[in-house]
């Protein structure tokens, strides 16, 4: 079936969901990707349960952050946030 | 690397430095669009971490920076970041948090009292290139 992935039209197969999707576009390191789908934001829970439908958009974003503290960032309820608080200086 | 360059114009040059300003001591963020390796166009995103010692960008934004992007013809070349108290290098963690392949990740320092410092960079395999960054002279200004 053909759905839209960043703006280019693309063939896929059905039933697939958002994190079957990913892998099967060979995306590195998925856990840092935010996904819209359809115009709205997939929350990273829903990813394994979430199907692609025909005719759906999808749009793949890295997460896009940085800074002086080192640590796990983890996205939840929409935003980007640095696991245990303060991180590591580097 | 060598043979990249950047270009911004002097708007894009301009708008950067004062939402730096705005948002020092914190870091300020966004993202950077044109055509080929000209920076045109610039957005300020939300830091959502407000910290003055890293950055996060909010989702919703990045992709509603994205669709207007498309919808003006331009493409994403580049993400910005200020560090308003140090050197316009790229930390470590800047580095290992350059996921999007492809970006110029660019850097303005507001550090020292100095005129502030800018610096660009790509990233391959979790190690920084720095390249030229041109800053266009402002168009129509008397000689």
């Amino acid at each position: 079936m053909k759905i839209r992935i960043n703006d280019l039209e693309t063939e896929i197969a059905e039933g697939l969901t958002i994190s079957a999707l990913l892998a099967e576009r060979k995306v590195k390191m998925p856990e840092m990707v935010s996904v819209q789908l359809n115009g709205a934001i997939v929350e990273r829970e829903a990813f394994p349960t979430t199907r692609v439908g025909e005719n759906d958009t999808v749009e793949f974003m890295y997460f896009m952050g940085g800074g002086m503290r080192g640590g796990r960032w983890e996205v939840e309820g929409g935003r980007w946030t640095l696991a245990g608080g303060k991180g590591e200086r580097v | 690397m060598k043979e990249k360059t950047l270009s911004l114009t002097s708007g894009v040059f301009q708008e950067m430095l004062e939402a730096a300003r705005l948002a020092a001591p914190l870091e300020a963020c966004g993202l950077l669009a044109g055509s080929g390796a000209r920076a045109t166009k610039f957005y300020a995103l939300t830091n959502a971490d407000a910290s003055a010692e890293h950055f996060s960008m909010l989702p919703a934004e990045q992709f509603a920076a994205l669709k207007e992007m498309r919808l003006a013809g331009l493409k994403l070349l580049g993400l910005w970041h200020s560090h308003p108290a140090s050197s316009a290098r790229m930390s470590l963690e800047d580095i290992r948090l350059a996921y999007t392949p492809d970006l110029v990740y660019v850097i303005i320092s507001l550090a020292g009292s100095g005129a502030p410092r800018i610096g660009a960079f790509l990233v391959r395999e979790e190690i920084a290139y720095e390249i030229p960054v041109i800053v266009e002279a402002k168009e129509n200004q008397p000689l």
